[in-house]
């Protein structure tokens, strides 16, 4: 755990870590909140989720969670943007697991903070982007200020 | 309008939780006399007949009818007033850090919250390079987002306050309307007068109760204040209904523990507790006080132990804007559902089961478990909506030796065969893709209610960390709808390889599984998901903390109950 990471701060470094993705996608991406075609498919704002489960400890530690979607990018670049951003992960050296299920394909990078970033191509044509923090006190929540767009860099 | 900063300092909204408490006991105090009131008048029929009899009673039900409504609009106006106390501290307290920010920055803020900025000292001066004008404007500059930001802040007050006045004002008008009150149906009229009962059945439940207007609908709650946990009631009632419950529930308690420490007021602040004797002491006046003494902690911690669930409760519902969170439950023994997004209105509709350790104080944990699932099945279908509800609807066991009992979920099992059944029956339009998951204990409580005589109206079943389902085979668990032979392709299992859990389920007491097989064994027939293994620990290579690890976002496992709930099939 680390003691000494808040929620805004974990939230900014994800955000940070969101635009050193993007920058592998081409010109005009963006991450959004709301999904490029269905507004039923929009994300919720992130939020923290027990690091351990034990409800007898309710200021246990937490994690934080922001997903975004791949905006701006040609129909059916789903596949090719994900092999992007993970050759570009490669090219930084971050530690990089690739996994295919049912009909997806995800590429989770661990970054030198201890947070993860998760890139899934659901094989329907959609890309998301979601970012894990480390584990840091729930004391520490509050106060995170997501945006609702990232632009590329 | 926007509050002056004299003003804003004044206030204080927690008047406001005084108030709704004072509100929420004159509801109760009504709803005692009202039924005093049925109980006198009923008492004397026994003697008294005719035409005056008749008359004095149907008056007695007039007034009852009456009476409810105001209980029923005094709650509504305490609730409301508590929603407005935490809405406008919190903005108010935004606001007030603002301005002293503006101020510990050396800034000047005005009553009315206009921003000046001070001279610009030597030091800023040096920085702009000698140019003392360049320094002035960024400090001017500087006092006009100041400014902004004040403005900005102090107008969410001012909104705050003016909703928290307009709902104020809409409940006040609810007291109005008492005199002119329409007889209700006679079908409700039956109920409230004890001669009938809501309709058993879900799908029967959901047909009478959506035929009823709002002020039948009231009476009802009157009638009975756990109307709101009925299964077959739309997610919006139940809601509407449950939270005034809680708040209800939550001020029976505050009072019961205020009389509580008003027996001994010195005791609860550890003032002239009595010792505990010596074991040989024969002085029974001390054995006497001690006895007492522990009698009355006793009573106490349970209060405290209440107080502190409700409050969990209410701190989760009015956690986050989006999506919307629905009471679906509650109750004053330990048990309540809240669903993440209108479970009546979702495409995919999932329900959470948690294990053993959990616990009514610890609901907000299994809440983010939720949101955490609801993401993975956006990411998974983004064309769906998909609702996930925490469902607390069984007392768990709270620890690893009570685990190994059935009993626990021998009665939560029929609750989440009746919470399913009243899903279906208020979902609108097509019907969802429902999904139950289990975690650990949970997953033994789900298969308890799909085996033997049982039967489950879900699409699909996940198990997750399970020690075991009640069953040896996946062909003895039932769903409505589904052939026997087929229930296979709708039961998902998954089991991290570190997670001591499963482990645990596959020990056998007296040949047999403590909870039958385990749902990742082949030898049970169902689907099996992958998760990633965690990080081995030191009991024989398993590590409790695994157990935990299944919603994490780097855990394939969480991508796989996205895939699941969203309908996707399998992963594989």
């Amino acid at each position: 755990m680390d003691t000494a990471l808040t929620e805004g701060a974990a939230s900014a470094a994800l955000v940070e870590h969101f635009g050193e993705a993007l920058s592998a996608l081409p010109e005009g991406a963006s991450l959004t909140l709301a999904h490029p075609s269905s507004p039923a498919g929009a994300f919720n704002p992130g939020g923290v989720t027990p690091c351990d489960d034990n409800d007898r400890d309710a200021a246990g530690p937490v994690f934080l969670t922001l997903n975004y979607w791949v905006s701006g990018i040609p129909e059916g670049g789903a596949a090719r943007n994900l092999d992007a951003i993970a050759a570009h992960w490669e090219g930084l050296d971050r530690p990089l697991v690739r996994r295919s299920t049912g009909g997806g394909r995800t590429a989770v990078a661990t970054m030198p903070d201890g947070s993860a970033i998760v890139a899934h191509d659901n094989g329907r044509g959609s890309l998301s982007v979601s970012g894990t923090s480390a584990c840091f006190p729930r004391a520490n929540t509050g106060s995170a200020d997501q945006p609702e767009v990232i632009d590329r860099p | 309008m926007r509050p002056a900063l004299t003003q804003l300092r004044g206030w204080n909204p927690q008047c406001l939780n005084g108030s709704a408490d004072e509100l929420a006991r004159a509801a109760a105090e009504l709803d005692e006399q009202i039924a005093l009131v049925v109980r006198g008048v009923d008492g004397v029929l026994d003697i008294w007949h005719g035409d005056a009899a008749r008359g004095a009673w149907d008056r007695a039900v007039e007034e009852r009818s009456a009476g409810n409504r105001i209980a029923m609009a005094l709650l509504e106006t305490s609730s409301s007033l508590r929603r407005g106390a935490a809405t406008i501290e919190s903005a108010a307290a935004h606001a007030i850090a603002v301005i002293d920010g503006a101020l510990d920055e050396g800034f000047a803020v005005s009553d009315e919250g206009a921003v000046t900025a001070p001279a610009a000292g030597p030091g800023l001066t040096v920085a702009a390079a000698g140019d003392a004008a360049l320094a002035q404007r960024v400090l001017d500059a500087r006092a006009r987002e100041l400014a902004e930001d004040i403005a900005r802040a102090l107008d969410e007050v001012a909104l705050a306050d003016s909703r928290t006045a307009a709902t104020l004002t809409d409940c006040l008008a609810e007291f109005d309307l008492v005199p002119g009150e329409r007889a209700p149906d006679p079908r409700v009229q039956d109920i409230v007068d004890g001669r009938s009962t809501l309709p058993a059945g879900a799908a029967e439940l959901h047909e009478f109760w959506t035929s009823l207007t709002g002020e039948e609908k009231d009476a009802l709650f009157a009638h009975d204040r756990e109307v709101g946990n009925r299964d077959g009631l739309p997610a919006a009632d139940k809601d509407r209904y449950n939270r005034i419950h809680l708040e209800d529930l939550q001020t029976r308690a505050a009072a019961a523990l205020d009389a509580v420490n008003a027996r001994h007021p010195g005791w609860g602040a550890g003032e002239q507790v009595p010792a505990q004797p010596a074991s040989n002491s024969r002085d029974e006046k001390a054995w006497k006080a001690w006895a007492e003494y522990n009698a009355w902690r006793g009573e106490r911690e349970l209060l405290l132990a209440k107080i502190d669930e409700y409050g969990a409760v209410h701190r989760a519902i009015d956690a986050g804007s989006a999506p919307p969170r629905l009471l679906m439950g509650i109750d004053g023994d330990g048990r309540a559902a809240i669903a993440l997004g209108n479970p009546d209105l979702a495409d995919n509709v999932a329900t959470l089961v948690p294990g053993t350790g959990s616990h009514l104080a610890g609901i907000g944990g299994d809440i983010d478990r939720s949101a955490r699932m609801l993401d993975a099945a956006t990411r998974a279908d983004p064309l769906a909506t998909t609702s996930v509800v925490t469902w607390y609807g069984y007392n768990a066991p709270q620890s690893i030796p009570e685990a190994g009992l059935d009993r626990f979920a021998e009665r939560g099992a029929p609750r989440l065969d009746s919470f399913q059944d009243g899903l279906r029956a208020a979902h609108q339009g097509q019907a969802a893709h429902q999904v139950i998951v289990g975690h650990s204990y949970g997953s033994t409580v789900i298969g308890t209610a799909a085996v033997g005589d049982g039967s489950l109206d879900v699409d699909e079943l996940v198990f997750v960390g399970s020690p075991g389902v009640n069953a040896e085979h996946v062909s003895e668990l039932h769903l409505d709808g589904v052939n026997a032979g087929d229930v296979g392709a709708h039961v998902y299992s998954t089991a991290a390889r570190w997670d001591p859990v499963p482990y645990l389920g596959d020990a056998t007491l007296a040949g047999r599984h403590v909870h039958g097989t385990n749902p990742t064994d082949p030898d049970f027939g169902g689907r099996v998901f992958a998760s990633d293994p965690g990080d081995p620990g030191p009991l024989l290579g398993t590590n409790p903390r695994v157990h935990s690890e299944y919603w994490d976002l780097r855990n394939r496992s969480l991508e796989g109950m996205g895939q699941i709930i969203a309908g996707m099939g399998g992963p594989s």
